[in-house]
């Protein structure tokens, strides 16, 4: 909260340059963006499109060459990273200690009260599903383990902000879905995901920025009603019923004579209620879709 | 305090969990042989002093660059990442890289303390081991500038440590005149020499007093532009 009473942003970048040496081009350009408390940002772009660097700018790891950037308000990011926990991109290193020690260290490089320290331990330790493995080195862990100790480790000081860089890289299938599963119970007020992985960013978040060779291209609200979608595939005579559907149509593809596409946002009863109408008036049913616009609205802007 | 000791501790057990300590062990070995010498003197006297003075500069400059390279990655990202991390980084090395070589140092002084007792030795001991801390201070400051700007600086910054360590400043002194101004330049190398001197002799006349204010002032602006550099420089791992 400022003087005048006005919610600050949790992060606000404006007009962020950065520059690595002896590379031509900036790994970020001119970047601006604000991340408000409630907001679950999912940072998209291939490799090298400045994910990571931005993560890294925000924790002061990287200085801007140009441009201010701000943590609740704060331009001191020394001092804000208080509010703020970080999970780098690859979960090596740290391997000499166990998870209590890690926690243990990072709890009190947070100077925070010793009396609750061994409660704020066990808590984060037990949402991870590492309690049991507390005792034991990180050196043996599998890369998941490893995932889920530094992600206890960057909360332990239950930040307002938790920043995640490629969380799912190189963890097996049950590793990533314990991982979803923890993030979709949004374990801080607001969070910022870096992935090129566009399924986990709409699983877990309901921002979506596009970062394409370091430029900020869109910035995209990602409400599964705006943006999940039914694909039917039928008889051209539907269009005659089109009064009668119980969804509104968005786009009609036609394929040849014997078939169009038609495709619809709604839920999975309207979906049923679409099939039974079809059912009724004898069409036929070709195929039926399943899909979510963010993977086109991603190409669209990249390719601009 | 708390996350100064976290900082402190943290950075210990990783030094001894990674066997970092293991060139400091070949030092204090190779020392110990030569220290061995000494011990088989008949009498003990103050000219140790130089011999530990000399030993301090060798191992804080093994103890600085094994310390300050330890952390990468994800371990660097966890102490860098937190409140004033980078503040607490830079200085918690610093102060365990002394003390580590001061400890070092305090148990050989206290071998040969044993082997030649004497009051006197004990009562003068925590004023050359005073001494020898600037001296330790002043190396690690030295090479921590090097990690906090360039690393490839690290030859010209132990080219500057050798000739503080040999050359005799005092001996330059005084000037006569413009023409031999360029004599000041030994005021920017350490007083290394001469705080070897100190603490050997403890002959604190004007001389002894302007170059112990020297290196403290050095030794301020070492770790000031240290920490400065450090505060400036961007951590790509």
């Amino acid at each position: 909260m400022n003087a005048s009473g006005t919610q600050h942003p949790f992060i606000e970048l404006t007009g962020v340059t950065k520059r690595y040496p002896g590379e031509p081009q900036p790994a970020v350009k001119q970047i601006s963006l604000q991340v408000s408390d409630g907001e679950w940002v999912g940072l998209m772009g291939a490799n090298g499109s400045g994910k990571s660097t931005v993560l890294k700018l925000i924790m002061g790891f990287l200085h801007p060459d140009e441009g201010r950037i701000t943590i609740q308000g704060n331009a001191n990011l020394e001092v804000a990273r208080q509010v703020v926990g970080y999970v780098p991109e690859t979960p090596v290193g740290l391997d000499h200690l166990t998870p209590r020690e890690l926690l243990h260290y990072s709890y009190q490089m947070y100077n925070l009260p010793p009396q609750e320290r061994q409660q704020r331990i066990e808590q984060q330790l037990k949402a991870v599903g590492m309690w049991e493995h507390q005792d034991e080195l990180i050196d043996g862990f599998s890369r998941g383990m490893r995932q889920r100790v530094l992600i206890a480790s960057a909360l332990i000081h239950q930040p307002d902000i938790l920043l995640l860089d490629e969380p799912l890289q190189g963890l097996d299938a049950e590793a990533q879905l314990f991982l979803l599963e923890f993030l979709r119970q949004r374990p801080a007020r607001c969070l910022i995901l870096a992935t090129h992985r566009l399924e986990v960013i709409r699983e877990v978040c309901n921002v979506g920025i596009i970062l394409h060779r370091g430029e900020v291209k869109a910035r995209l609200p990602l409400d599964p009603q705006t943006l999940e979608y039914y694909e039917v595939e039928t008889s051209p005579s539907v269009k005659a019923l089109q009064s009668q559907l119980p969804v509104t149509i968005q786009e009609w593809h036609p394929i040849d004579a014997q078939r169009v596409r038609f495709r619809f946002h709604g839920s999975a009863e309207d979906l049923q209620r679409v099939l039974q109408l079809l059912k009724h008036h004898k069409l036929p049913l070709h195929h039926v879709t399943f899909g979510n616009r963010l993977e086109e609205l991603y190409l669209k802007y990249v390719k601009e | 305090m708390q996350a100064w000791r976290a900082y402190i501790a943290f950075q210990w057990h990783h030094y001894f969990r990674t066997h970092r300590y293991l060139r400091e062990i070949a030092a204090v070995v190779i020392f110990g042989i030569f220290f061995g010498g000494f011990l088989s003197d008949a009498h003990g006297g103050a000219g140790v002093w130089i011999l530990f003075s000399v030993f301090a500069i060798i191992l804080s400059s093994m103890t600085a660059p094994s310390l300050f390279l330890l952390e990468r990655g994800t371990t660097l990202y966890f102490l860098i990442g937190k409140p004033h991390g980078r503040r607490r980084y830079f200085v918690s090395k610093i102060v365990l890289i002394v003390l580590i070589d001061l400890g070092i140092l305090l148990a050989f002084a206290l071998v040969y303390g044993l082997r030649f007792p004497s009051f006197s030795y004990f009562l003068l001991l925590p004023v050359r081991l005073a001494l020898v801390a600037l001296i330790l201070l002043q190396v690690t400051g030295l090479i921590a500038l090097t990690m906090a700007y360039r690393p490839t600086w690290t030859w010209w910054i132990f080219v500057w440590i050798v000739f503080g360590g040999i050359i005799n400043k005092g001996g330059v002194l005084p000037i006569h005149g413009i023409g031999e101004g360029y004599k000041l330049l030994v005021f920017l190398l350490p007083p290394l020499q001469e705080l070897t001197f100190l603490s050997t002799s403890l002959q604190f006349d004007l001389l002894g007093w302007i170059w112990l204010g020297l290196a403290l002032v050095q030794t301020g602006l070492f770790l000031g532009w240290g920490l400065r550099g450090f505060y400036r420089k961007d951590i790509v791992q």
